[in-house]
């Protein structure tokens, strides 16, 4: 152990030892002649006779160097250090093998880093795999995945295969919480958890959890809440004493009694893309009214499974359906709570992952495209070493190091490119996409990016040392003048091209049809018209928004719209407390006069509004009117949509029908509007959707909505006084474009068909790049010969087409291959796609031209600079 | 044997070590003068020999090697070591024809 401390620190001073070991000789050489002269020899044959006894000096010092230090580390320095002065001499080389590395590997570790959340880790809660979700199949009657209050108490009484059940208010959307006091009010998103909500997911947090003291009567208020890590540090800078400290909402004053940690976002799991800052406890009773509102996360007991808990449940629901008729056919589907969460997503992350890595492959190969000809272009070197004596195996670590180092040099840039590139996933907040703030660059990448480095190094040395092992001893054998390489080059350096711009056409290819869909999506017939519209989140003040104070509740709101429509330039104004595409939750909706299977009325979406939304909305109205001010307390009014009245009354004239829905009161049908895409961009709009007046339903969460042809910034300052006017804490959020309502819905799909298109354009510049160093390359080593053809009198088209027909004819084959690859693989991605067919003619036509066109470019650049060859020149050159 | 040399003579450079070893061994162990370097340097290296340079008895430079206390137990301990092997082997080895 000591030696081998000792044999390292030689490594470095091998020139001083050198120096000493010769000294040493040098005296020793001396002494030995000195002896043979005493004895009596002439100086001259004492000397010859002292160094035959010496014997072989160098042999003498190799073994002294193989013994004092360590000659595998030595020799590998070395090949560092040529390495090192060959990449000095050939920057341009060097550098582009770096780049191509970089970028490479650079966008690898990105996309790694994005992906790792949520394919690879489990969620971020204790004991992950034990969660589960469970929530009703899909079917007429029921909102979408919840449960009543009842039905949830029914189901924690009666699973044995669950430790904890518990549950969130799905609908908190329309939640009103606003935080008041001490600064400007502003509007927070929450929502309200059991008791045992946080110790069911395994959250730690400072303070404490609810306990059933807190629970409070009607949900909306409450005096102990809970607050997020983000608002914590957004709002209140992260005061370490700010539990216990009481905080004035608009429902009243509350104390906080706990602080979630920074690892728990309830948004990045439960709602990705919008951030929840407040929690409340749930009643101990869920009220009755709030219908199925229930999302209920469960976690089962140590050993058990989802498949066990869902035959207990399968079990239990035929029961339930005999004693409580009136909830339906009621069911419950139990899934891990990561497919829940994720399982939207990993086909299309998958989809990214496997784009990035063909990225990869494609730098591999222009690296090895690159590193080949510097091998081919290096012979001569080559040559001379072995003959000097490196064996193959010196050689071929020589090419080894040399790969290793650009590796290295190529992963070291990458780390950059890949924290830029995830820094700007991250930043955009809206993205609908989970675990969000979980993608991060962090030591898995980073031995992610080793890996790939170590791999990619490695790989594209495979081709130019089988070059070098394949040559026997005919190293300078081969002339500058060869007309020929080598066969085996030649289809080598083709199937690069080939396989090269094959792996580009089909990432193209994908790029193509997700924008295709993206755009199809974006451009889809929304039933309502979001240019030119507007919105503005509202605070109606506490007092107003019990039960009791709907009259006056209604005056505010009426006054409030009058108001805004006199401002110069608004062409519409209403309020409504839901918006497409943004928040939902549905009413049962059912003639009176009809028979329905017990639990099984139809549902609908429902907005309560104020006259003239249809309007601003640009909701076309096919029958009747919008509300008015007739529609009060004693005439109760509803518009539906057209499928609702398809659905109850077929074929025949819905105005005037009778509704019954939650709310007491049987309203009367006055209009009909068209359908309105709801839940999703891309879903046909078979949903069901009513409208009913704030003046007879209750309304919380209120939002303006304003047409105008103005810009926001020209109108915000216009409204922003007139509600001033009305109530100073009125406006809760700035005016924003509906249009937004429109961009977040299609984030995810705009997210991906960026980076895809951003990966395959990338593939394409690496592919042009390799068509080009393949060309010139070739051009190099045909020097003699293109100046032999222009000295016998070819033109310089002749001469450049003659260069390229090599590569184009590789080109053209690999165009090929990849359509071909291309349309099979399209068809795994059909369930990403959107209105759009995996043989969309116009990707399929412009891809090919467009690769086409590029690898033309590509390789008529150097073939124009061969055409010039001088033949004199040429001829000249051995 | 470099050890065992010299402990006999004491600090000595290179060349007299190797010579030495001739004379002793009566010429039945030539070291190739090459490897006399890779073995000083490994002692070297062990921690049993020390060099320096220094000027010989008819004034040249010449680096001598001398032992160390580590060198020397190291010595002893092989020694004593060799000898046990050779009594064992010695009783082993006579006792071939009719041991029982």
């Amino acid at each position: 152990m000591y030696r081998l401390v000792q044999r390292l620190l030689a490594v470095g001073r091998h020139r001083a030892l050198d120096d000493d070991l010769n000294e040493e000789l040098e005296s020793h050489l001396a002494m030995a002649a000195e002896e043979y002269r005493c004895a009596g020899l002439s100086t001259a044959e004492s000397e010859r006779r002292a160094r035959l006894a010496l014997g072989g000096v160098q042999r003498a010092r190799d073994e002294h160097r193989r013994a004092r230090a360590l000659p595998l580390l030595e020799s590998a320095l070395q090949d560092v250090a040529y390495a090192m002065r060959g990449f000095r001499r050939r920057p341009v080389f060097a550098l582009g093998a770096i780049a191509v590395l970089a970028l490479g590997i650079g966008v690898n570790t990105a996309v790694f880093s994005i992906v790792r959340p949520i394919l690879l880790l489990p969620l971020p809660f204790a004991n992950p795999h034990q969660l589960v979700w469970i929530s009703p199949s899909s079917e007429e009657g029921r909102s979408i995945g919840t449960y009543t209050g009842a039905e949830l108490d029914e189901l924690k009484l009666r699973t044995r295969s669950f430790s904890q059940v518990s549950a969130y208010y799905a609908f908190f959307r329309f939640a009103p919480f606003t935080l008041t006091g001490n600064g400007d009010a502003e509007a927070l998103t929450g929502t309200m958890v059991a008791p045992n909500f946080f110790e069911t997911l395994g959250v730690r947090m400072a303070g404490r959890v609810f306990s059933s003291a807190d629970a409070s009567a009607s949900g909306f208020s409450s005096t102990a809440v809970v607050i997020s890590h983000g608002l914590w540090q957004r709002r209140f800078g992260g005061d370490p004493a700010l539990v216990g400290k009481t905080l004035s909402f608009n429902f009243g004053p509350a104390t906080v009694v706990g602080i979630l940690p920074a690892g728990f976002d309830f948004g990045s799991v439960f709602s990705p893309g919008i951030a929840v800052d407040l929690f409340l406890p749930l009643p101990a009773v869920v009220p009755a009214v709030w219908g199925n509102a229930l999302s209920t996360v469960a976690r089962l007991n140590s050993g058990g499974t989802p498949r066990a808990a869902q035959a207990e449940v399968d079990a239990l629901m035929p029961q339930l359906r005999r004693e409580h008729p009136d909830w339906g056919a009621i069911t419950a589907q139990v899934t891990d709570l990561n497919s829940h969460v994720n399982g939207r997503f990993r086909r299309s992350l998958g989809f990214l992952w496997v784009s990035v890595a063909m990225v990869l492959l494609i730098a591999c190969a222009n690296l090895s495209n690159l590193l080949f000809a510097r091998a081919t272009a290096r012979t001569r070197e080559f040559a001379v070493r072995s003959a000097l004596g490196a064996s193959r195996g010196r050689l071929i670590r020589q090419l080894l190091t040399e790969g290793m180092l650009l590796a290295i040099a190529g992963a070291t840039a990458a780390v950059p490119i890949a924290y830029a590139l995830v820094g700007a996933v991250r930043s955009n907040t809206t993205l609908g996409i989970p675990l969000l703030e979980w993608m991060e660059v962090d030591s898995s990448a980073l031995l992610f990016t080793a890996s790939a480095a170590l791999v990619a190094g490695l790989g594209s040395m495979a081709l130019p040392s089988l070059r070098i092992s394949r040559q026997r001893d005919g190293f300078v054998r081969e002339q500058p003048g060869a007309t020929t390489a080598a066969p085996l080059e030649g289809s080598m350096r083709s199937i690069l091209v080939i396989s090269e711009v094959a792996l580009t056409c089909v990432l193209l290819v994908g790029a193509g049809l997700l924008a295709r869909s993206f755009l199809n999506a974006i451009n889809v017939n929304l039933g309502f018209q979001p240019a030119r519209a507007h919105r503005a989140r509202l605070n109606l003040p506490l007092a107003l928004l019990s039960i009791e104070q709907t009259v006056r509740r209604s005056a505010m709101l009426d006054e409030v719209t009058s108001r805004v429509r006199a401002v110069p330039g608004i062409e519409a104004a209403a309020i409504t407390d839901a918006l497409p595409l943004e928040r939902f939750r549905g009413w049962p909706a059912g003639d009176p006069g009809q028979i329905y299977p017990p639990g099984r009325r139809p549902s609908a979406f429902l907005y309560v509004t104020g006259p003239g939304y249809l309007r601003a909305m640009g909701i076309p109205l096919r029958a009747g009117r919008d509300f008015s001010a007739e529609d009060t307390l004693d005439h109760r009014a509803v518009i539906v949509n057209e499928r609702l009245a398809q659905r109850l009354w077929p074929g025949q004239d819905p105005l005037g029908r009778p509704v019954v829905t939650s709310w007491p009161g049987t309203y009367t049908v006055v209009g009909i509007a068209t359908d309105v895409r709801q839940a999703r961009l891309e879903e046909p709009s078979s949903v069901f959707q009513m409208y009913l007046p704030y003046t007879q339903v209750p309304i919380a969460a209120v939002d303006l909505v304003v047409r105008s042809p103005l810009p926001a910034s020209a109108l915000a300052p216009a409204i922003g006084s007139v509600l001033r006017t009305i109530d100073p804490d009125l406006l809760a959020a700035p005016l924003q474009p509906i249009d937004d309502l429109i961009d977040r819905a299609a984030s995810p799909r705009l997210f991906l068909a960026r980076l895809v298109t951003g990966f395959s354009l990338l593939a394409l510049l690496l592919a042009c790049v390799g068509i080009y160093s393949v060309v010139s390359y070739g051009i190099k080593q045909r020097f003699y010969e293109i100046g032999v053809r222009v000295a016998l009198g070819a033109t310089r088209r002749q001469v450049c087409r003659h260069v390229m027909s090599g590569t184009l004819r590789a080109t053209g084959a690999g165009i090929v291959a990849g359509m071909l690859a291309a349309a099979v693989t399209a068809r795994l991605i059909t369930s990403m796609l959107y209105n759009t067919s995996p043989a969309e003619p116009t990707v399929f036509v412009a891809v090919p031209l467009a690769v086409a066109g590029a690898a033309l470019l590509a390789a008529y650049l150097p073939a124009r600079r061969a055409s010039r060859i001088d033949p004199v020149v040429a001829l000249r050159t051995e | 044997m470099v050890l065992q040399t010299l402990v006999a003579i004491g600090p000595l450079h290179g060349y007299g070590i190797a010579r030495r070893i001739e004379q002793v061994s009566g010429d039945a162990v030539l070291l190739y003068q090459g490897t006399i370097y890779a073995a000083l340097v490994r002692l070297q290296q062990r921690g049993w020999i020390r060099a320096e340079w220094g000027v010989s008895d008819n004034n040249r430079r010449a680096k001598y090697y001398e032992l160390t206390r580590r060198g020397r137990q190291h010595l002893e301990h092989e020694t004593k070591a060799w000898h046990r092997l050779a009594a064992v082997m010695g009783r082993v080895l006579t006792q071939t024809e009719g041991g029982s």
